[in-house]
């Protein structure tokens, strides 16, 4: 594996994150614990490389730069309906003794300490690379109410974090509590260096929901592919919920790439499973995963959020992107997939439905 | 500031068609003032800025406030319904994408060989904002006749404030000086222009508030454009394939319909509405059966849309020709320092 691809797409994380916290910032969506988890990534961040003059100065100009209101709105509606989707699953399942959510490149997502603070049957799984689950293992032990959220029990007793890059390398990387486990697992050796039993206190039989936002996308086909194949083969009653830039048939996904290859991200997905009938395909075909539902974010914002909601979010700013917003939405799309005996049917409508 | 104490420019008494229709009381008065000259050693001024410029090198901000204030002497004089003889080759939203800017004269010809109209939005979102929107003032003051720039919605305080214009000053500048002076030449834009009686050219779209071409020249545009009212419906408002009036997801304006499109072209002897405003990915696109035109001549608008640029050509029949083009490839350029545009990862 490349080190430094590696780094660029960790990098992205830092990309969603100032995302949503400029989203929180304009009220566009809620998020308790969204100060916690930017001050931790700020003062630690830069300790995750010996180089860390260009790390501080990105950070300082991402946190720095409100995002324009186009990239709020989109924001907005991604957060909001993967949280939809997980409400909804966690909901019908709230009466089993136990449900999972597995979160595959989870970066600083803070949904966990959402979720985990409503649903007390929620066990939550959090896979990403080594040194940004270090950081989000700090960021939670540095935190009273973040430790106490994920059950950490001995708060006395926590291991000295880090201070430099030195100590970063010695940290262990590892976080299991009753309810929450964090773990470094490079996920192109799913099937291959790992199998189901190194998911530690992961439970293939009960349900579980899979959450990728902007993971897969980074991946070779073949290797995003064996991901999903991964939890589809040995989780029994599961479902995956992808959010995925999709290259679309005009000249959109073609400017991403050669935009996103300038900062060294490549998309192999992005013009080949190019619109919403490929990832169709890709799923029902190539996977064999029949239960199947997808949307671009177009659909989702004008079909998911009622009326009073849309006006509101309408109202936070005044904007100019109308046509920026309706085309960048043409070329995000959710995929929520199923097997097993899950019986999982959301209210919210999508525009290709396959059972 | 009322324009109509000002005197009127050349450019609209050398073409007495586009005038014959102009019956209200200010219009002839006006067309009895004797015209402007630019003395010549303004002209040799002009030359070496808009040279300068062409090379994407921003003026000093000295030189910036000389500019605008000659500016505001040729553009104060103008109507709000600016009139503008054929041929004339019509253009949409620039943004700030200096090199597209320059790839637009190459493929429209040269100015001043080919008459231009521009239908605003010089700057924001491009990061060539100020040597964008320098350029084109220092060539509408070099030659006013030949040149036409109306006030798009980006060319206010406010929403430069938001999309970026006020930061690059900031940047270039040093402080919000040449912002300030900027900001406050647009003021005295026209907001809209009138191609040989026959073509209506505004930034935005039409207004509930106005029904007549002559109520538009009743507004007293010199000010920032009002969040509401018929001079922000102007710069702010779409056609929409609802019929009727909307409310317009910009929070700002209307969307009009086919009908409202009609009605006005028929009560006030138009062939066609041309505006600008709105992304659309092949450069222009028609709406309402022909009775407007959306032209766009930002390609690649903010570095992502991957959208096609177009301008409008009108010749002395009032055929229309469109011709549409790429961003430009800018050698040398230093693509490195130039931010990645945002997008959801």
């Amino acid at each position: 594996m490349n080190a430094r691809k590696d780094k660029v797409i960790r990098s992205t994380d830092v990309d969603a994150l100032s995302s949503r916290y400029f989203a929180v910032k304009k009220d566009y969506i809620d998020d308790p614990y969204m100060d916690i988890m930017v001050d931790g990534l700020k003062e630690l961040l830069p300790f995750t490389s010996n180089i860390n003059f260009s790390i501080s100065r990105n950070l300082k100009s991402a946190f720095e730069t409100p995002k324009l209101p186009a990239i709020n709105r989109g924001t907005y509606i991604r957060t909001k309906s993967i949280d939809l989707v997980v409400e909804q699953f966690l909901r019908k399942f709230k009466e089993e003794p136990e449900v999972q959510v597995v979160s595959i490149g989870a970066g600083s997502d803070t949904r966990p300490f959402k979720f985990l603070s409503l649903y007390s049957n929620l066990k939550y799984f959090e896979y990403d690379f080594v040194e940004s689950v270090k950081i989000k293992k700090a960021i939670i032990l540095r935190n009273k109410e973040l430790s106490s959220i994920v059950k950490f029990q001995n708060l006395n007793d926590v291991e000295k974090d880090f201070s430099n890059y030195q100590e970063f390398l010695r940290y262990d990387e590892n976080l299991f509590t009753p309810n929450y486990n964090l773990c470094p697992i490079d996920l192109r050796l799913l099937g291959d260096k790992y199998n189901i039993n190194s998911l530690q206190n992961l439970n293939p039989n009960i349900p579980t929901l899979i959450l990728g936002e902007c993971v897969l996308c980074y991946m070779e086909p073949a290797d995003a592919n064996q991901v999903i194949k991964f939890f589809h083969d040995n989780l029994n009653k599961s479902s995956i919920l992808l959010y995925e830039p999709i290259g679309g048939d005009d000249n959109f996904g073609n400017v991403m790439v050669k935009n996103l290859s300038s900062r060294g991200i490549s998309l192999p997905n992005l013009m080949h499973y190019n619109t919403l009938e490929k990832q169709f395909e890709r799923f029902t075909k190539e996977l064999k995963i029949e239960n199947l539902q997808i949307a671009d974010m177009n659909f989702v914002l004008n079909n998911w959020i009622d009326g009073d909601e849309l006006n509101r979010i309408n109202h936070l700013e005044f904007l100019d992107e109308v046509e920026e917003i309706v085309l960048m939405n043409k070329h995000y799309c959710l995929i929520l997939a199923q097997w097993g005996d899950l019986n999982f049917k959301p209210i919210q409508k999508f525009q290709l439905v396959h059972e | 500031m009322d324009i109509d104490t000002d005197i009127q420019m050349e450019d609209a008494i050398d073409d007495p068609q586009s005038t014959t229709n102009q019956t209200s009381f200010f219009n002839n008065a006006l067309n009895s003032q004797p015209p402007v000259d630019i003395l010549s050693s303004d002209v040799n001024q002009l030359d070496a800025w808009i040279e300068t410029l062409g090379q994407c090198k921003p003026l000093g901000e000295d030189s910036v406030k000389q500019l605008c204030k000659m500016a505001i002497d040729v553009l104060k004089s103008e109507d709000n319904v600016q009139p503008v003889s054929v041929p004339v080759t019509i253009c949409g939203d620039v943004h700030g994408q200096f090199h597209d800017l320059m790839e637009l004269f190459k493929i429209g010809g040269p100015c001043p060989d080919t008459n231009y109209l521009f239908m605003g939005d010089y700057v924001d979102r491009g990061y060539y904002s100020v040597e964008t929107v320098s350029y084109l003032v220092a060539m509408k003051v070099r030659y006013p006749k030949r040149i036409t720039i109306l006030r798009g919605n980006h060319e206010s305080r406010q929403i430069t404030q938001v999309y970026g214009f006020y930061d690059e000053c900031l940047r270039k500048y040093g402080s919000a000086n040449v912002w300030k002076l900027f900001t406050d030449l647009f003021d005295y834009f026209p907001i809209t222009a009138l191609v040989d009686n026959k073509i209506f050219c505004l930034h935005g779209g039409l207004s509930p508030m106005i029904e007549t071409i002559d109520q538009v020249r009743e507004l007293n545009r010199i000010q920032e454009v009002p969040h509401e009212g018929p001079m922000c419906d102007l710069l702010w408002s779409d056609p929409d394939d609802r019929s009727g009036w909307g409310i317009s997801p910009r929070g700002a304006g209307f969307t009009f319909g086919q009908d409202i499109s009609e009605q006005f072209n028929h009560f006030n002897d138009l062939q066609l509405i041309a505006r600008a405003h709105q992304l659309v990915m092949e450069g222009y696109s028609w709406s309402h059966q022909e009775q407007v035109v959306t032209i766009f001549s930002a390609p690649n608008y903010c570095y992502r849309c991957g959208n096609q640029a177009a301008i409008m050509e009108v010749n002395e029949n009032l055929d229309r020709e469109f011709l549409t083009y790429d961003p430009s490839v800018r050698p040398g350029e230093p693509t490195v320092t130039r931010k990645t545009p945002d997008y959801f990862l």
